[in-house]
């Protein structure tokens, strides 16, 4: 996993003018950056939330880098629909890991902005301590946090207790700008 | 609690080498960035929850104009008329990049833009631009050649 990193200073910048195409352009770069919310609904009421920055994966960065040799899918498109331990296989989403377990969520997509896919994901019913997490494409159906592609992890976690009684909903939103 | 000021991104930009050959033997060098078309930012987007195809693997054989629809790679503008470059296709340098080499000869005119694509429609147009480029005004004549090294790197 790598910083961003600037164009070599020793090329001069251009800004694009019109050259017989009339469509606007806007962008000498993008970037692909992503931010996660946690959700805590306590059995009594309560409701925990926060919101932190993530960590894109190298992987992601592979596969992106690979999409103008051949179609690629790492669409999260197949998505988890149960919490379960281990994760289903060959599904894509959020998964939470226990200290000894991972567990897929229940997940579902959606498109909040123009620029910005968020991932959801639905976690209950397990007296636990969730101390990380993953968002990726195509789980392998073990006990790992591995994907095909990963897309991020947390840059930083506090655990959460939860109680059997309490849901932990994350908002994972990856944004291509 | 809210820690949003960390965090480790992927960054997609692009550059591009222009090479002039002139007839009589003369070389000309320059390097320039570019600028990634809304399109291309829009297909990335949308790969996250679609399978996207724009892979530039039909590329352009032949120097023509217009340029031969549904193929991929660089063309460029004289002013009156889009010309497609003999394309290819190689892994770039460094590690996560990807590097498009265009190739015109034989053709007379002053050359001011450049774009970079998949699957040509007509008029500059591809089903998605990657890039554009804006060149200087480069004057072939039909015994030059201009080649053009577009790299679009991933970090």
């Amino acid at each position: 996993m790598l910083d961003s990193m600037k164009i070599a200073d020793s090329c001069d910048a251009r800004v694009q003018k019109s050259s017989g195409d009339t469509e606007q352009i806007t962008h000498d770069g993008i970037s692909i950056t992503g931010r996660y919310r946690t959700i805590v609904k306590r059995k009594g009421g309560a409701v925990e939330v926060s919101e932190w920055k993530n960590t894109i994966s190298s992987s992601l960065k592979e596969i992106v880098n690979d999409i103008f040799m051949s179609a690629t899918d790492f669409a999260i498109d197949t998505l988890f629909n149960a919490v379960a331990t281990p994760p289903a296989a060959n599904k894509d989403g959020i998964i939470f890991y226990t200290g000894s377990n991972w567990y897929s969520t229940v997940c579902s997509i959606t498109a909040p902005s123009s620029t910005s896919t968020k991932v959801t994901g639905t976690f209950t019913g397990v007296a636990c301590t969730i101390s990380d997490i993953a968002l990726g494409f195509g789980h392998p159906g073990s006990n790992t946090d591995s994907f095909d592609v990963k897309y991020a992890d947390p840059t930083s976690w506090s655990s959460v207790v939860l109680g059997s009684d309490d849901t932990l909903i994350v908002e994972w939103t990856i944004t291509v700008s | 609690m809210r820690n949003v000021d960390a965090g480790v991104n992927v960054r997609v930009y692009g550059e591009y080498r222009t090479i002039i050959r002139r007839g009589d033997g003369g070389i000309e060098v320059g390097e320039w960035r570019n600028s990634i078309h809304t399109d291309f930012l829009t297909a990335l987007k949308d790969s996250l929850a679609t399978s996207q195809d724009y892979a530039l693997d039909t590329l352009f054989a032949a120097v023509a104009s217009p340029p031969t629809d549904g193929k991929d790679g660089i063309i460029v503008f004289d002013g009156g008329y889009w010309h497609s470059m003999v394309s290819t296709l190689d892994n770039g340098v460094p590690t996560y990049s990807k590097k498009v080499t265009g190739v015109i000869t034989g053709v007379t005119g002053t050359f001011e833009g450049a774009c970079l694509g998949c699957g040509y429609v007509n008029a500059a147009n591809f089903d998605v631009n990657i890039a554009t480029a804006d060149l200087d005004n480069i004057v072939l004549t039909s015994s030059d050649t201009l080649t053009i090294e577009w790299t679009i790197s991933f970090s």
